[in-house]
């Protein structure tokens, strides 16, 4: 009899127990990270009698938590890669929004630069026109300064993401070594009943970690987890976390790395191991998109502001002066990243070669060597790197220290500040250089039908324009001998012409290049001469003076929209900016489609996980009816042994 | 596959959520009437799309160009009928002198005439532009071309240059002509050279001294043909530019429609599709009511 209560109290008690954990299941149906968890029951040990074994009811043997480590590591791992992809793509989105305001964009004032050079080639002397191209010119270098810090401001949204970032992932590694400590004590406290609520904690704190960066996870026997980053970089390991540092590289303050503190606060950088996450996807898009969409940027403000100035240097303006530099060109950034600061200098050799890459120049076995930051691939170079033979590689000149030790390592930046520095520096409309400083001239006492056009500069630091300022030193006379032979005299003074090359021959049928001669003069510009000249008909050539209706030097600084002067001769200047617009466009559309895609994997993950560890209240009111009814028999069974003993009495009462 | 009660719950809120921001951006291209929101929409068709837009840009730069060439062609051409017509006049004129039955009185009387119109015609050569350029001077449109000693020595001190402006990709036309060439160059009947003012200041300085020559009227004649060579160029230019004008509005056009094909809305499948995405909208929403009012526990 006494054994009937004693199995009907095991009953109330183990029913009551598994209705306190249904009620668990239901109070936590909305936490993130809660595994549903199950009393699981057995039958107490039995009685040995001579007639057999009799049971001695119920007894809970543990409470598990529903849970699959595989779906759970499945779950981490697309989390870090829908992070990364989402983070990515929301930064990737602000520069595309950035380059699709046509407002914002730099089309529309390339464009209207452009045709205001059209203006001047109209009317090379109209000052209206003149100052609406010097407006134009610092409007469009306006235009370049706020593009590049609006695309700067996505770099500072950058650096506060990575510095939260790190103090996120130090926040959760603190508490999931905390956890590990409480765990370890829980589980040997308990003799191995396994802690389920502080293990779903942990499980929570894991999940929002990878979904900072990628991790490794390692469990340890007494129930720990040591979490792993990149190649093997321990976070926590049991009780105990590493915390990580942002920090700035090598002397540019806009530029974050990320370093794991070690033993005696001794720095190691990772910021290559944090792959994953929210910080691959934000160190991502600063390597792979930001540095390369700033860089083509300056690319096309460096290469329009020099290669106008080159132009702008054949020229001649309206006072009669040849012309000087129209643009500021922003110059290479050279950091020290193991070296002396300021023993390497770079500058540019040839803009039409210039890439949008950043370089590493590394000194190594006595010998530099040059490769491209993003890929590492290596690049040749000419040149001894002295001042008198610089490195010349893919448009750039590079000045080395003359004195290094192995390992000496610089980070090239060619065009990272072009779009920051470029400047209008012309002073005055007047300066512009619409005219070409040559003109040439055909005797009106010529009889045959020969004709000479007006020139071209080929070189404007040739002593011809460089020795006087305002006049060809010296203006040439070119005299035919016979339809097919001229001289050519130095023409300083008209009334006695000097020999300087004679018996020059000519094909009326052909035509001819002035210069060079065959003789090897060369005054640094070209004229052609057609037709059929006879003997003693004469062309000169002088010095521009007075041209200010000339606009041959605006024409062709009007072709620089269309000209392929960039990228080797692959891509005009417009078309540069409009490849950065396309390569943002693209890299947006696939980080959207990516991200689209792992969060189509991760609802599923998380529908696969949340078919095992989820809570579903239906169930639970069903299981609650369930145990209820057993606890109500249960309770039937105290009371029969209540009435049976009851019968007993009254059966001994007389 | 069990199925959690929160998971129905996020479920029909992500699919809402998604719906929404699907509407959202059709509400925002029906409102723009643009297709390419931004250039990650279309990436291929939005970098078309600057190309378009800047060879638009540059074509109507070009009409503009063109304008202003035909403008400047035509003024030297008003120029140089008055030219034409001064010549014609002096050429009256000596037919007249070199008949015999005129005294010294009517040939110095057309003396003054001839001297008047020389007057005119130099001015006419050292014609302005709405610029203050000096037409026939060639590149140095800021000096008065044509001088004169008032001894019958007449020089120009321009230049040879002949300014061209871009009228289209590849094409350029010049907009004028130095005077050398128109007023300077004109055959002197004996092999050389000779002004249109040199031949009228002679012309005048005979009739002063009563002695009339034949050769004014060659000289008269090669100045006339040289203002016609001349006023045909123009007309040849003129002709090229009003080609190019043609051919640039065609391809204005033809860029145009491409553009908008490539950008602009098809407003009627995008009013579909919005109708569709409402529709959707809607579906969600109400089957999220009806599944969240399901639970067993409204039994118990």
């Amino acid at each position: 009899m006494a054994e009937l209560l004693n199995i009907g109290i095991s009953g109330l008690l183990a029913y009551q127990r598994t209705m306190d954990t249904i009620s668990q299941n239901i109070a936590n149906v909305n936490t993130e990270g809660y595994s549903r968890q199950t009393v699981e029951l057995k039958a107490s040990q039995p009685q040995a009698f001579g007639f057999g074994f009799l049971g001695s009811g119920v007894e809970i043997s543990t409470i598990t938590r529903s849970y699959d480590s595989f779906l759970e590591g499945n779950l981490r791992a697309t989390t870090s890669s829908q992070t990364e992809f989402s983070s990515f793509q929301s930064l990737a989105a602000q520069l595309d929004n950035v380059l699709a305001d046509s407002e914002a964009g730099l089309s529309n004032t390339l464009q209207r630069f452009f045709n205001s050079i059209q203006d001047v080639a109209d009317s090379p002397a109209d000052p209206a026109a003149r100052q609406v191209l010097l407006n134009e010119g610092q409007q469009l270098s306006n235009q370049f300064n706020q593009l590049n810090s609006w695309l700067n401001n996505t770099r500072v949204n950058v650096n506060s993401q990575i510095s939260t970032g790190v103090a996120e992932i130090n926040r959760i590694t603190q508490s999931i070594a905390s956890l590990n400590e409480r765990i370890v004590l829980e589980t040997g406290s308990s003799g191995g009943q396994p802690p389920n609520d502080l293990l779903d904690q942990r499980d929570a704190f894991i999940l929002d970690l990878s979904g900072y960066v990628s991790v490794t996870t390692l469990n340890q026997d007494d129930g720990a987890v040591n979490i792993l980053v990149g190649k093997g970089q321990a976070l926590v390991v049991g009780n105990s976390a590493s915390e990580i540092q942002a920090y700035t590289v090598a002397g540019d303050p806009e530029q974050l790395g990320i370093a794991l503190i070690g033993g005696g606060g001794v720095q190691t950088p990772i910021t290559d191991q944090m792959t994953g996450g929210i910080m691959g996807g934000i160190l991502g898009f600063r390597d792979r998109l930001l540095d390369p969409a700033v860089n083509t940027l300056g690319q096309t403000a460096v290469g329009i502001a020099d290669f106008f100035n080159q132009q702008q240097r054949q020229g001649m303006d309206l006072d009669g002066a040849l012309g000087v530099d129209f643009f500021k060109v922003g110059q290479p950034q050279v950091l020290s990243i193991n070296g002396v600061p300021g023993s390497v200098t770079a500058s540019f050799d040839d803009v039409g070669q210039i890439t949008n890459n950043d370089y590493v120049i590394q000194y190594d076995a006595g010998v530099w060597n040059l490769s491209r930051k993003l890929d590492g691939q290596s690049v040749a170079m000419t040149g001894s790197g002295t001042a008198a033979d610089p490195f010349i590689a893919d448009g750039l000149s590079i000045e080395v220290n003359p004195a290094p030790v192995n390992g000496e390592t610089y980070e090239i930046r060619p065009t990272r500040f072009g779009a920051r520095d470029i400047d209008m520096v012309l002073g005055s409309s007047r300066q512009i250089a619409a005219a070409a400083p040559v003109r040439s001239n055909a005797a009106n006492t010529n009889t045959g039908s020969g004709s000479i056009t007006a020139g071209t500069v080929t070189d404007i630091n040739n002593a011809s324009f460089q020795t006087t300022p305002g006049q060809l030193s010296p203006p040439v006379l070119i005299s035919f001998t016979a339809g097919n032979s001229y001289d050519l005299y130095d023409n300083t003074n008209p009334a006695a012409p000097v020999l300087l090359e004679a018996g020059i021959a000519y094909d009326a049928a052909t035509g001819g290049v002035l210069f060079p001669t065959p003789g090897g003069y060369d005054p640094g510009y070209q004229m052609n001469i057609s037709g059929a000249p006879v003997a003693g008909d004469e062309f000169t050539t002088a010095y521009n003076t007075g041209g200010i209706g000339d606009n041959r030097n605006a024409l062709d600084l009007a072709a620089l929209a269309i000209d392929r002067v960039l990228n080797g001769g692959s891509a005009s200047i417009t078309d540069t900016y409009r490849n950065l617009v396309v390569d943002v466009g693209i890299s947006t559309r696939q980080a959207e489609q990516n991200s689209l895609a792992q969060q189509r994997v991760l609802d599923q993950v998380q529908a696969r996980n949340d078919a095992i560890s989820g809570v579903n209240l239906d169930e639970e009111a069903a299981n609650l009816v369930r145990f209820q009814q057993a606890y109500q028999a249960a309770a039937q069974v105290i009371s029969t042994a209540n009435s049976l003993f009851e019968t007993l009495l009254s059966a001994t009462r007389r | 596959m069990r199925i959690s009660t929160s998971q129905i719950y996020s479920q029909g809120v992500t699919s809402m959520l998604n719906k929404q921001a699907e509407l959202a951006k059709t509400q925002l291209q029906l409102a723009t009437g643009e297709r390419i929101l931004a250039p990650s929409d279309d990436p291929s068709a939005a970098t078309r799309v600057m190309q378009l837009e800047q060879a638009v840009k540059s074509t109507e730069q070009y009409q503009r160009n063109a304008d202003f060439a035909d403008g400047r062609l035509g003024l030297e051409e008003t120029v140089l009928v008055d030219v034409g017509n001064i010549l014609q006049r002096v050429r009256e004129l000596a037919v007249r002198a070199n008949n015999d039955t005129l005294n010294a009185g009517d040939r110095s009387a057309i003396a003054v005439e001839v001297r008047g119109v020389l007057e005119d015609l130099m001015q006419l050569a050292n014609t302005q532009d709405s610029n203050s350029e000096y037409m026939f001077a060639g590149f140095s449109t800021g000096t008065e071309p044509f001088t004169d000693d008032g001894a019958g020595n007449f020089s120009y001190v321009g230049d040879q240059g002949q300014r061209t402006v871009q009228i289209g990709v590849n094409r350029q036309v010049a907009i004028g002509d130095s005077g050398d060439d128109v007023f300077m160059n004109v055959d002197d009947g004996a092999g050389g050279k000779i002004s249109m003012f040199a031949t009228l200041y002679e012309f005048a300085s005979d009739l002063e001294a009563n002695a009339p020559t034949g050769v004014v009227l060659t000289r008269l004649d090669s100045a006339i043909d040289e203002v016609l060579t001349a006023r045909s160029a123009i007309g040849a230019r003129q002709n090229s530019i009003e080609n190019q004008r043609g051919a640039n509005d065609s391809f204005s056009l033809l860029l145009q429609e491409n553009k908008s094909q490539l950008e602009d809305l098809d407003y009627a499948e995008a009013v579909s599709r919005f109708e569709q995405q409402m529709l959707a909208l809607q579906a969600s929403q109400q089957t999220f009511i009806k599944i969240e009012g399901l639970s067993l526990f409204n039994y118990l």
